[in-house]
């Protein structure tokens, strides 16, 4: 049994109890208004979860590495760094609304969504078991449909919230019905036991198990925007409140990936190493495809979208390699957790573009180095730290993910070639940040300067450190990351 | 005895090599607060800065003559045993002084060629910005801290050539309207520095591959580590893959030098202001890639004589330098544009310090190329800067950038007129005067004496590239100052506008430069010999590379030529002759008209075309890796998100599946119906690879 | 058993086949969320058959979940689908087609 001052406990215990108090309380004082009042509600009890695990970490309580469990849940290294990476997201979401949601309806309601959504998130890192895995996984997405589809006038608003539901809800009845085939082929729910079940499966029944795999990358995949599942995607990030898209592209994505290493990467030793190419080959697909979509984009959002999508395929590649070498899952949540901060950043950087200018058109955002300059400052310096330039964060993460795919190629023939996939795509990628980025500081004659969103400017500068920081002082981040870092072997049972 | 090198101790010494490279960048933060409080104190901090920087790399000279080298480390990845440091030996000691006092000269410079830009702050960052970067790059103790300096004056060439980003017409370089292969050869700064950009990260992708297999075999990135132990090498070797790992590092300076294939954005580079032209893309920058060559050579030399081959290396190196030198060299002599001429011509001699680094790694005597190599970098610093710190004072006061709307300045420029000639002198290779003489001389002497089996193709090659060097800067020169004033100067002049001397802040800087060519060029050998004593006991102490001592009998040149290699002299004598009296029939005396020279015959005028086009490798770029993958992006982009679904959906599946048709044929697919096809697409195509 | 087992697992593939015509082919919106619906309800078919085989009620537990969760679903979803209708006075989901590219 967990101890009740476990990490996830407390963190539910946390957020749900606000979560819930928030539209009591507005309720209560019946108003509509007072966005601010909410928001450093739900900012703070953020804060003190980050700094629980924060502090859980610090005093040693936390077991190293990713573990299975009999339990639901386990208080792990693997989980308690999705946590942090999917709680500065959803700082990010808070603070960002700060001003987004000035003068709009039902403040409460959409910080007690937030506030569910995060517990969801942040307990799929922590699940070992199915079941739980399923139950986070709809509290993760159930609020996201509403967020989406918040601001109820708008149609783009509303149409993005009606296929992204469309597609989350096929996808979990994928992994429903993923989740029937596992149990009724091994008897249990039990993660751990699913794999070592399917370790010893009746060669005949092994179809079945193999397309209860495959729904599970669907399902996952989906939220991960993997091609092909991806084609919702831009649409909804697109359509949605730029705050939503920040919560979605850079924390729930996360969690398709926190799910997928927990299911299928730690599967994937005992089952079928052959699976690894398979997702060689989609991370090579989902990358190429989104950055050659980017290009061509003229929304801000949708862009970043498409570039999300790029970056879902790198992260894919440290787990297709991830058998291999050590580095391969090393690098993927070194680039999880750096792209939650450089797409968290990019996305409410686009949000303070919106509050103050109303455009997301490329074309409209000439000069906006001279208008907006510390918005402009930070978004640049995320999209190079996208791109992988050095020396900002983003920048080792790309050094570990490529060098991981070089020293699996001593084992497996296609490993480089992902490498080389991955380094011509960030090249790629560089061609539509650059234009960017031209168009903000090299176009335009007489723009003035506009007063920034302050809760946008804090996010940009706390990006920013980051970013520049930890390009230069990497070395925590590394550790914390080869602590985290699951090894691949079915001997982690506790 | 090391704790202290003529009174100076160690940890100083340590300390002013790190300061060289963090000054410029605290400078450069703490800029855009002081253009706040004053744009006027900007330009003052600025060059107070460089200056700093400049000393404390002089500071560090007394250790390179004692052949002393100052490794200083501090702890930067503790977890893959990463560490950051800084390697004062030598070679980047002298390396510092040159970037640093050149540096100094062009921020002096600045200041009367930017007088009242309004985005002086940002000019002023920049420029910064770009020197650590640069002294980043010289200083640094491993690879992977150099990839950093590489990227840093990446960004910072790519800001300040696009400096005048509103793409006004006269920042512009090329002919407008002006077509090859119907692709236009004009381009406005903001272009310019997208290409440049993108240009050279093609070399850094190379590099920070090649600096990652190394990684991956040695476990560190460090120049000393690497030579300390060597078998990784032997690893390496084995599986064949040190020379693809060296000549993908390579690649990074082929970017970042303008070597061929990757030359064509430095033309297009001199969108930038002239200072910015100077100072990166001819005394610094660009020689990064050479200064990468040569971090390396030696290494790599030093594991052949350990019996771990790696000519390969040298044997690209030397051909991308030759045919640097001779495909730029040619381009120079027929463009209009000033700085363009200037900046083929960096394109060229660059060609020749890899060529002759190429060489020395093939022959026994491995010193010999590598002091030519790094005189020739050092005074070609010094001439092309100041040369183009004069074209800068020409563009400044004449306001166009062709050669044709000058004409006939050496009465109005007398300064200009004569320091453009003693930096101009250097190019050319004036004998016994000049820098660039007995750089170029010592180039095509151990050319020759190398007894490699291409020693002479190649010494043909830097023969004929020296010929035309001497006659596009006489033809320069001539276009510039002789002859009668050109209509745009006389419409000038007819406005009233008085033809002047650039101010004192502007010529200072270049007069020094061009003054230094001449009084180093008059005591050029035992210059000369100095470097080579420096490096013979550097390469001994640091690589184990003994020279070999084979006395050159060479009795029939009189005794103060002591050590030169007798047809080398001839050679470079007779080059300068040709070149320059070419040059002159042409261009000062004008007995001939070049335009009938060429149009007399069917083949000049044909090799004048294709050298006009640029051999056409910058249209051809073009149209392979920007034109198609528009096309192919835009074409990606139509087939996946809106035709492919739409027409799998409505047409093809009818053809292929008869029953499923029908089936198909009543629903008229929306757009989210198509995307919950491929979606269903996809989980079958994941669940039969995964049955497979 | 065995056959009865085989019976069930029959009927639920059966049913994930009718859910993922109707996803493909319908398109009015309900008539899609009722196709997610029957595929859920497929999965929950084979979680309780599966659970009558096994010693413990895992299965069925889970079913429970999956059926609270799915009503909640669909509550979302069908508010979802309110709100376009009163925008639009149509729920063709062909005709949302404002966002692509």
């Amino acid at each position: 049994m967990l101890e009740l001052s476990s990490t996830p406990l407390v963190i539910i215990a946390i957020l749900g109890t606000v979560g819930v108090l928030l539209p009591i309380i507005s309720i209560a004082r019946k108003e509509k208004g007072s966005n601010s009042f909410y928001a450093v509600i739900a900012f703070s009890a953020l804060i003190v979860s980050i700094g629980y695990v924060a502090y859980q970490f610090i005093s040693d309580n936390i077991l190293p590495s990713a573990l299975f469990s009999k339990d639901v849940l386990v208080d792990d290294a693997f989980g308690g760094f999705f946590a942090i990476a999917m709680l500065i997201v959803a700082i990010f979401t808070t603070v960002g609304s700060f001003n987004y949601m000035r003068k709009k309806n039902y403040p409460a309601v959409y910080y007690s969504l937030i506030l569910l959504s995060t517990i969801g998130m942040v307990l799929v890192a922590y699940s070992t078991d199915l079941v739980m895995l399923f139950v986070a996984w709809e509290l993760m997405s159930i609020p996201t449909y509403v967020l989406v589809g918040f601001i109820k006038k708008n149609p783009s608003s509303n149409e993005a919230a009606l296929k992204y539901f469309l597609f989350g809800a096929l996808s979990s009845a994928i992994i429903v019905y993923g989740i029937s085939l596992s149990y009724g082929l091994t008897g249990s729910t039990n993660i751990g036991e699913v794999i070592h079940g399917y370790a010893t499966l009746d060669a005949s029944l092994l179809p079945l198990a193999l397309l209860s795999v495959g729904m599970f990358i669907a399902g996952f995949g989906f939220k991960m925007g993997l091609v092909p599942f991806h084609q919702w995607l831009p649409d909804t990030y697109e359509g949605s409140p730029p705050t939503i898209t920040t919560l979605l592209a850079a924390g729930t994505k996360k969690a398709g990936f926190a799910a997928t290493i927990r299911v299928i990467v730690l599967g994937m030793v005992v089952l079928n190493l052959d699976w690894t190419l398979a997702l060689g080959i989609i991370a090579v697909m989902t990358m190429t495809i989104g950055n050659i979509a980017a290009i061509m984009q003229k929304n801000l959002a949708r862009m970043l979208a498409y570039s999300s999508i790029a970056h879902a395929g790198y992260i894919l590649i440290g787990l297709a390699i991830s058998p291999y070498s050590t580095l391969g899952l090393q690098g993927s949540l070194y680039q999880i957790m750096n792209h939650s901060v450089m797409k968290g950043a990019a996305f409410i950087a686009v949000t303070g573009i919106v509050t103050t200018l109303a455009v997301t058109n490329i074309d409209k955002l000439k000069g906006l180095g001279r208008r907006m300059p510390i918005t402009s400052l930070g978004l640049v310096i995320s999209l190079f730290a996208l791109a992988g330039v050095p020396p900002l964060a983003g920048f080792w993460s790309k050094i570990v993910l490529f060098g991981g795919a070089l020293d699996a190629g001593s084992t497996i023939w296609w490993a480089p070639w992902l490498a080389i996939a991955g380094v011509l795509n960030s090249a790629l990628s560089l061609a539509y940040y650059g234009w960017l980025t031209r168009k903000m500081y090299f176009e335009g004659e007489t723009e003035k300067r506009v007063s920034e969103p302050k809760s946008v400017i804090a996010i940009m500068i706390f990006s920013m450190i980051f970013l520049v920081g930890f390009g230069i002082y990497p070395d925590p981040i590394i550790k914390f990351v080869e602590f985290a870092a699951p090894t691949l072997s079915l001997d982690i049972m506790p | 005895m090391t704790t202290e090198v003529l009174g100076l101790p160690l940890e100083i010494g340590a300390s002013s090599a790190w300061l060289i490279w963090i000054l410029p960048f605290i400078a450069a933060l703490i800029m855009p607060g002081i253009g706040k409080i004053s744009k006027h104190a900007t330009g003052y901090v600025a060059v107070g800065f460089a200056l700093m920087s400049a000393i404390s790399a002089a500071s560090l000279i007394p250790m390179a003559l004692e052949a002393h080298e100052i490794h200083d480390q501090i702890s930067w990845i503790d977890s893959i045993g990463l560490k950051a440091g800084v390697l004062a030996d030598p070679l980047s000691i002298i390396m510092a002084n040159v970037v640093g006092w050149i540096s100094f000269l062009i921020m002096i410079y600045s200041t009367g060629y930017m007088k009242g830009d309004k985005s002086i702050t940002r000019f002023w960052f920049w420029m910064l910005f770009f020197i650590g970067s640069m002294q980043l790059i010289v200083l640094s103790d491993n690879l992977l801290q150099v990839f950093f300096g590489w990227e840093g004056v990446g960004l910072a060439s790519y800001a300040l050539i696009s400096f005048w980003y509103r793409d006004k017409k006269k920042d512009h370089v090329g002919v407008e309207g002006r077509t090859v292969l119907g692709m236009l050869d004009y381009y406005a700064p903001t272009h310019a520095g997208m290409k440049a950009f993108i240009m050279t990260k093609v070399g850094d992708v190379m590099m920070i591959a090649g600096m990652l297999l190394i990684f991956l075999f040695a476990g560190t990135f460090g120049f000393r580590e690497l030579m300390h132990d060597t078998t990784w090498a032997t690893t390496m070797s084995a599986q064949g893959l040190l020379v693809p790992a060296f000549v993908l590092l390579f690649g990074g300076a082929i970017g970042k030098s303008a070597q061929f294939p990757l030359n064509e954005w430095l033309l297009e580079a001199m969108t930038g202001p002239t200072a910015v032209s100077a100072l990166i893309h001819a005394a610094t920058m660009v020689k990064a890639g050479v200064f990468l060559v040569m971090r390396l050579a030696p290494l790599v030399f030093a594991l052949s004589a350990a019996g771990i081959l790696a000519d390969q290396f040298f044997e690209i190196i030397l051909i991308v330098g030759a045919v640097t030198a001779l495909l730029l060299g040619l381009q120079g002599m027929v463009n209009s544009e000033i700085k363009k001429v200037l900046a083929y011509s960096t394109g060229s001699q660059i060609g020749y310090m890899m060529m002759v680094l190429g060489i020395a790694g093939l022959s026994q005597q491995f010193v010999n190329g590598y002091t030519a190599g790094f005189f020739h970098l050092i005074s070609h610093a010094m001439f092309k800067a100041s040369l183009f710190m004069a074209a800068g004072s020409l563009l400044h006061v004449v306001g166009s950038r062709f050669m044709t709307d000058m004409g006939g300045l050496r009465k109005n420029m007398k300064k200009t007129y004569a320091f453009m000639w003693a930096a101009g002198l250097g190019l050319m290779g004036a004998p016994f005067i000049t820098t660039g003489f007995w750089s170029k001389d010592s180039i095509f002497g151990a050319i020759y004496t190398s007894g490699h089996p291409w020693a002479l193709p190649i010494f043909t090659i830097a023969v004929l590239t020296a010929v035309i060097t001497a006659f596009y800067t006489t033809r320069m020169l001539g276009l510039v100052f002789f002859g009668s004033k050109s209509k745009h100067v006389k419409k000038m002049e007819a406005e009233g506008h008085h033809i002047h001397e650039a101010p004192l802040s502007m010529w200072v800087p270049y007069g020094i430069l061009a003054v230094l060519t001449i009084v180093i060029g008059l005591v050029g050998l035992s210059f000369e010999g100095g470097l080579h004593e420096i490096f013979t006991n550097y390469l001994e102490e640091s690589f184990g590379i003994y020279s070999v001592h084979n006395e050159i009998e060479n009795s029939i040149l009189p005794g103060f030529l002591d050590g030169i290699n007798p047809v080398a002299l001839t050679a470079s004598l007779s080059a300068f002759g040709i070149g320059t009296g070419l040059g002159y029939v042409f261009y000062i005396g004008r007995w001939v008209d070049p335009v009938q020279f060429v149009n007399s015959n069917i083949l000049f005028s044909t090799f004048h075309k294709v050298i006009l086009n640029r051999f056409y490798l910058n249209a051809i770029i073009y149209w392979c890796f920007v034109v198609s993958p528009l096309w192919l992006s835009r074409g990606v982009f139509r087939y996946f998100e809106q035709t492919a679904i739409d027409y799998g959906m409505n047409n093809g599946l009818q053809k292929a599946v008869g029953w499923s048709a029908k089936v198909v044929q009543g629903t008229q697919t929306g757009v989210t119906q198509s995307y919950l096809f491929v979606f269903g697409a996809g989980l079958l195509f994941v669940v039969l690879i995964l049955l497979i | 058993m065995t056959n009865e087992l085989i019976d069930f697992v029959l009927v639920s593939i059966a049913l994930l086949g009718i859910g993922i015509y109707g996803l493909s082919v319908k398109r009015n919106a309900i008539r899609m969320l009722f196709s997610i619906e029957i595929i859920i309800n497929a999965a929950n078919l084979n979680l309780v058959a599966f659970g009558r085989f096994l010693p413990h009620s895992g299965g069925q537990t889970l079913a429970l979940f999956s059926i609270a969760i799915a009503a909640a679903e669909v509550a979302v979803g069908l508010s979802l689908i309110i709100v376009a209708y009163r925008m639009y006075q149509n729920i063709d989901i062909a005709d949302f087609r404002n966002l692509k590219g």
